[in-house]
């Protein structure tokens, strides 16, 4: 009779509590109830070991609960991405190991930056005409949030200079400046101790 | 048992931040109503979506170094695995960054266009120079013009609670660059809402609204409605209007059009038909699920935009209040701003389905989580009243009987009792009035235990037993 009754409470139940609804059904060896608007009670009905279906709310995972939300709190405050939380770690992870030959290939260069021009219709990019020793190069860098053109004229700094030639919405671009920061406002390009000049490489 | 065609849908989750407890309020709410609904046996479909669109996520994605289309995606995910969590069961979730959206945007922009309820002006907004884009009120900082508090929103004083104008903010910079803003003109487009007077006095007041969203919509109504401003200037994170380069739909277009957008994207999924929800002579039902901080959106522009694009008006807009923690606002620094995360680390989401459903009603009053009382409801009720039952009758069950019930029912009259209360328990789901429902459920729960405790059904088991 018990269980009968306990079967009609687990089906008014359901709406809101539909996971352990289900395990009462299993536990009661019955199929997914329907509203029990014309229910019969289960008789010489076989049922299954009866399993705990719900156990009490421990009171420290509330406490627990509250810290973890002020935590919560610190970690945005201090301005990290939500994608840097997610992993727990403050930087991306480094990359797959690569062998010598692969940096080989980088062909990296001290460039000095003759002049910096605002790019018409792009609110990210600056025009860079760099040079990097026997050559100039035109360069798009996506720094305009960082750096104005002031900062940057007579700037030395570090190119790639092998980089296959990228057409973008504003010509191409010629090679890429160096940059560390996660972006916006939080941008740093590098310079190379006094002494270098344009042209050397970075090896 | 019926028959009826419903359409539910919840609010939907803007995508720039995490599900917390405040949101679920209303997703476990919307829940426990489609799942009555279903078990019922109605056909009865809930669908949702991310909103994804406008200034906020366009800066957001910037801030991150990511594209906005990562973004929501990224958030996306993370809202549906929350909801889902949380027991929540759409039919579908889904983005307002669709194809689906984009064309019931522009069919309906169009339809109202041309019916002559779209009118175009110039009007002067507060640019910031530095990032060339149009700012909205609340990345305009400065202060205060009646109080003189600093670091205040463009739109109002968090200090003293004046409102005012983005312009008649003292020493005002732009929240995104620091800079000074300019003024400067631009084409926007307005809906005519003023329009629909008629059509919004006769609608609000035909039975689609509980008494005290009534109420407030009359002063609105009696205060005259004023166009509503439906575009944004480029750049902006959003759907480009049909018949002007440059310029975006308003976000708050193109939200509520994402429950038909994912609705559409559930019949393509299914084979439904779309028209037999949406079309303008529709009899099926159609209900949306709002806090009340979305009134003015889904009472008034909603059924308007529908009622001019030759779309049906919803059944019924069913409006909840906020949630207050331990009896007051959530606070971040009190650590009661809790996200569906943490809260599913650490305990059993059933529990706060059950609490929330024990004090919901149907009206807008704000409901209170306090955590002693969470405890000692969800324990008493469902740990001690009903879970209680079965194992203090499995064990005889089991023990005496191989797990086998009984052949005949001990207490037909007591069964029976338990089968009437369903019409009255059905009745208080049906309108929202789950604390009821909860209340009539617990009252049962304590005669089925008060029944174990007289008839000791383990020592009349001893005896047929014996006597067999």
């Amino acid at each position: 009779m018990g269980i009968n009754l306990f079967r009609l409470l687990a089906a008014f139940l359901k709406p809101v509590i539909p996971t352990l609804a289900e395990n009462a059904e299993n536990f009661l060896n019955i199929d997914s109830q329907a509203w029990p608007a014309d229910a019969r009670p289960l008789l010489n009905h076989a049922i299954n070991n009866f399993k705990p279906l719900m156990t009490r709310v421990d009171a420290d995972k509330i406490s627990a609960i509250v810290e973890a939300s002020k935590e919560n709190l610190e970690k945005t405050t201090d301005k990290r991405s939500t994608f840097a939380q997610r992993n727990e770690k403050k930087f991306e992870p480094i990359a797959d190991i690569i062998e010598f030959d692969d940096f080989a290939k980088l062909d990296l260069r001290i460039a000095k930056i003759i002049k910096a021009d605002q790019v018409e219709g792009s609110d990210k990019l600056l025009q860079l005409t760099v040079d990097i020793g026997d050559e100039t190069r035109n360069i798009f860098a996506g720094i305009k949030s960082a750096y104005t053109a002031e900062d940057l004229e007579g700037k030395l700094t570090l190119v790639i200079a092998n980089l296959a030639p990228r057409k973008m919405r504003f010509g191409y671009s010629e090679g890429m400046v160096l940059a560390a920061g996660p972006g916006g406002k939080d941008i740093w390009i590098l310079s190379p101790d006094k002494g270098a000049v344009a042209g050397m490489r970075v090896k | 048992m019926s028959d009826r065609k419903i359409l539910v849908t919840s609010a939907l989750p803007y995508a720039n931040g995490p599900i917390h407890l405040g949101h679920l309020v209303e997703y476990i709410q919307t829940d426990i109503w489609v799942r009555f609904q279903k078990q019922r046996g109605n056909h009865c479909y809930f669908v949702c979506a991310d909103d994804t669109h406008g200034t906020p996520i366009m800066l957001k994605a910037d801030r991150e170094g990511i594209k906005p289309e990562q973004l929501i995606a990224q958030v996306g995910k993370e809202h549906l695995a929350d909801f889902t969590e949380f027991g929540v069961a759409f039919d579908n979730y889904h983005s307002t960054h669709s194809e689906e959206n984009k064309t019931f945007s522009s069919l309906i922009y169009i339809r109202l266009r041309d019916a002559g309820h779209i009118s175009s002006r110039t009007i002067t907004q507060a640019y910031d120079p530095v990032k060339a884009m149009f700012l909205p009120d609340r990345f305009i900082k400065g202060e205060c013009p009646k109080c003189g508090a600093a670091d205040q929103y463009g739109d109002g004083c968090e200090v003293c609670g004046a409102t005012y104008s983005p312009t008649e903010l003292k020493n005002a910079v732009s929240a995104i660059s620091g800079e000074k803003p300019i003024e400067k003109d631009s084409v926007h487009y307005f809906f005519n809402l003023a329009d629909f007077t008629g059509m919004l006095r006769d609608w609000t007041n035909a039975g689609h609204l509980q008494a005290e969203v009534c109420n407030k919509l009359a002063e609105w109504l009696d205060g005259g409605l004023q166009q509503w401003d439906i575009s944004r200037d480029a750049p902006y994170f959003g759907f480009e209007i049909p018949d002007a380069p440059g310029k975006y739909f308003y976000v708050w277009l193109d939200a509520p059009i994402g429950y038909m957008a994912s609705f559409k994207n559930l019949c393509d999924k299914q084979g439904l038909d779309f028209d037999e929800f949406w079309a303008e002579d529709s009899t099926a039902e159609l209900y949306h699920f709002i806090g009340k901080d979305i009134i003015y959106f889904h009472a008034l522009f909603w059924p308007a935009m529908l009622n001019g694009a030759h779309f049906r008006t919803p059944s019924a807009i069913f409006v909840h209040g906020f949630l207050t923690v331990n009896g007051e606002k959530m606070s971040k620094s009190r650590g009661t701003f809790i996200t569906a995360r943490t809260y599913l680390e650490h305990l059993n989401p059933e529990y706060l389905r059950y609490y929330f459903a024990a004090k919901l009603s149907a009206g807008v009053d704000d409901i209170d989580l306090n955590f002693d009382d969470f405890s000692q409801r969800v324990n008493s009720d469902l740990v001690g009243k009903v879970v209680n039952i079965a194992s203090r009758c499995s064990g005889f069950i089991s023990k005496r009987f191989a797990n086998v019930l009984s052949a005949s029912c001990s207490e037909p009259a007591l069964f029976q009792e338990f089968i009437n209360a369903n019409e009255q328990i059905a009745a208080f789901y049906e309108t929202r009035e789950f604390g009821k429902a909860m209340r009539e459920i617990m009252a049962l729960a304590d005669k089925a235990n008060q029944y174990i405790d007289e008839k000791k059904p383990w020592l009349i088991a001893k005896q047929e037993v014996q006597n067999a």
